[in-house]
């Protein structure tokens, strides 16, 4: 198989979304032949194993932005004040 | 000082006795005026009712605050930037903060404004729609402006109290239905003096980081939000300056103040209002939402698919395979040669048939000539001839017997009837004599009568005795 069949987490997930979708659509409207049926059904496979992984994200990332002394924004991450309010 | 005793009628000095004079200048006593006024009485708080509005050409302002009783100057200062100077106008009821202190030129103690707030919730209300007309007017509230928000946001920022309820309910929202969201936070205080002007900076701020990012590293959006409060509470999002950092920022910007009741010129700015923060961070999150659903229900979709494609090749392979047997040239060698056996079979039929009708027919001529042979005439008439005689005199042999069997039956029938037969056995017959007549009734016959008895051997006479 030449396709990549290992699920690549740079993509957003936007547009494995949108790619599974189109996949997904192809197939049901389309009258593919058996093969391209087949290499589809590879590459809708791919795409859910991306979408899985980047839904089942566990972790809120939470960071705070700050002025340096210079002015300029700088990010702080991992800033998760407990809720006190 | 002691005077002993004391006389009861001892008032003292009736009259004070005059001090040492301390003579001022109206300068000397002015100022000590004004140190009373500033050390005792200071940075105060009143509220009162605006009148005899002068701005100066030189951009400090006069006016003097009044109620019902009494009246108050006031100035406010051109360099007083932060004051609200907006909201004073003839008649406005206000709440002031300043200094109050003596005008010495004039001997005129006032109170120098250092800030301004409307008072009552209607002052708020009409201050709130005439900044909505001001930013309406403006176009601020475009629905042309509106932007769409990002279906998918990667980065959100935040713009609220960092401890406020907003804050923790966002979160937990998130984290709730889709976690793979980065927050950043730009903190702000979210209500009191300055918090709009706070609110501004961080929006400012999230906006200048974002531009700085790299590619896909900056913000997708930004959620300015806050949690419920009273009017006042909320009054930050209803001012110009934030109202202002909204329309200029170049991420889309969602607005989720308070309760659902609570509607804000931040609301109206910004791209998209919210009711609440959590339904902001529902919004915010809603497509991972559908998009999880999509998902678990793809790999079914996908099955399907694939499973219909094979089904349908499966079919066209039948079918094709099928159409090609009934393409086979034996099969039409075959139809010839079951129809040559059909048309062989039938010829064979039809001719057999004939063949017997004629053989019938012949057959049949065959008795007919027999029986019209002349031979054959003279011996059927003789032998009718000789079962004629014979039939002939059978009857004349039975006819004769026949008539002597009748004749014997006669004469027994007779001998029965004979009437000498019944007076052999006893009875007689009695008859009128003179008529002859049979007498079989005893009433026939009367006293006198001549009766005539025949018995089986002879007869007798007698004569009735009635």
């Amino acid at each position: 198989m030449s396709r990549a069949a290992k699920p690549n987490p740079d993509v957003p997930f936007e547009e494995a979304i949108g790619k599974l979708e189109e996949v997904l659509s192809e197939m049901e409207e389309a009258d593919l032949p058996l093969e391209k049926l087949v290499a589809h059904f590879e590459e809708g496979t791919r795409l859910i194993q991306l979408c899985q992984a980047k839904l089942g994200e566990a972790e809120l990332k939470i960071s705070q932005l700050e002025k340096s002394s210079d002015g300029a924004a700088v990010k702080r991450a991992g800033a998760s004040p407990g809720s006190e309010a | 000082m002691a005077h002993s005793p004391p006389s009861p009628w001892d008032f003292g000095d009736l009259f004070e006795r005059e001090p040492a004079r301390r003579v001022f200048t109206v300068a000397e006593l002015t100022l000590q005026v004004k140190r009373l006024l500033e050390r005792q009485v200071g940075s105060v708080w009143v509220t009162g009712e605006v009148s005899g509005l002068r701005v100066q050409a030189s951009g400090h302002i006069y006016f003097t605050l009044k109620d019902a009783a009494s009246q108050l100057s006031c100035t406010l200062f051109r360099s007083e930037t932060a004051t609200r100077r907006d909201l004073l106008r003839e008649g406005a009821q206000v709440l002031l903060r300043g200094d109050l202190t003596v005008y010495e030129p004039r001997g005129q103690y006032q109170l120098v404004v250092r800030a301004l707030e409307m008072q009552g919730r209607g002052a708020l209300q009409e201050a709130f729609e005439m900044l909505k007309q001001k930013l309406a007017a403006q176009g601020l509230f475009d629905p042309g402006r509106k932007r769409a928000l990002p279906r998918f946001p990667r980065r959100i920022g935040i713009v609220t109290s960092p401890t406020g309820a907003a804050f923790a309910d966002v979160r937990h929202v998130m984290e709730r239905r889709f976690a793979g969201i980065e927050l950043v936070l730009a903190p702000s205080r979210v209500q009191g003096q300055g918090a709009a002007a706070e609110l501004a900076q961080a929006l400012r701020l999230l906006n200048t980081w974002s531009a700085m990012q790299p590619e896909g590293e900056g913000l997708n959006v930004i959620l300015l939000t806050r949690g419920g409060g009273s009017l006042e509470d909320l009054w930050a999002f209803n001012e110009e300056v934030l109202a202002r950092a909204i329309g200029e920022s170049a991420l889309p910007v969602v607005s989720a103040v308070g309760h659902e009741i609570d509607f804000t010129i931040s609301d109206l700015v910004a791209d998209l209002r919210a009711a609440t923060p959590s339904a902001a961070a529902e919004i915010l999150t809603q497509h991972y939402v559908a998009s999880r659903e999509l998902v678990s229900e793809a790999v079914s979709r996908l099955r399907l698919q694939v499973r219909r494609g094979l089904d349908e090749a499966q079919t066209r392979r039948m079918s094709s395979q099928r159409r090609l047997k009934l393409a086979h040239p034996r099969r039409g060698i075959e139809a010839r040669a079951q129809r040559l056996d059909e048309a062989r079979s039938a010829l064979l039929r039809v001719a057999g048939s004939r063949l017997r009708d004629k053989r019938a027919a012949l057959e049949a001529l065959v008795v007919r000539a027999r029986a019209v042979r002349p031979t054959a005439v003279l011996i059927r008439r003789a032998q009718r001839l000789k079962e004629q005689s014979h039939r002939l005199r059978e009857m004349a042999r039975q006819g004769l017997a026949a008539g002597r069997v009748r004749q014997l039956a006669a004469l027994g029938r007779l001998r029965l009837l004979n009437p000498q037969n019944v007076l052999a056995r006893g009875y007689s017959i009695t008859t009128d004599e003179a008529t002859g007549r049979v007498l079989r009734d005893a009433r026939e016959i009367r006293a006198g009568q001549k009766l005539r008895t025949r018995l089986s051997l002879g007869q007798v006479r007698s004569t009735a005795e009635g």
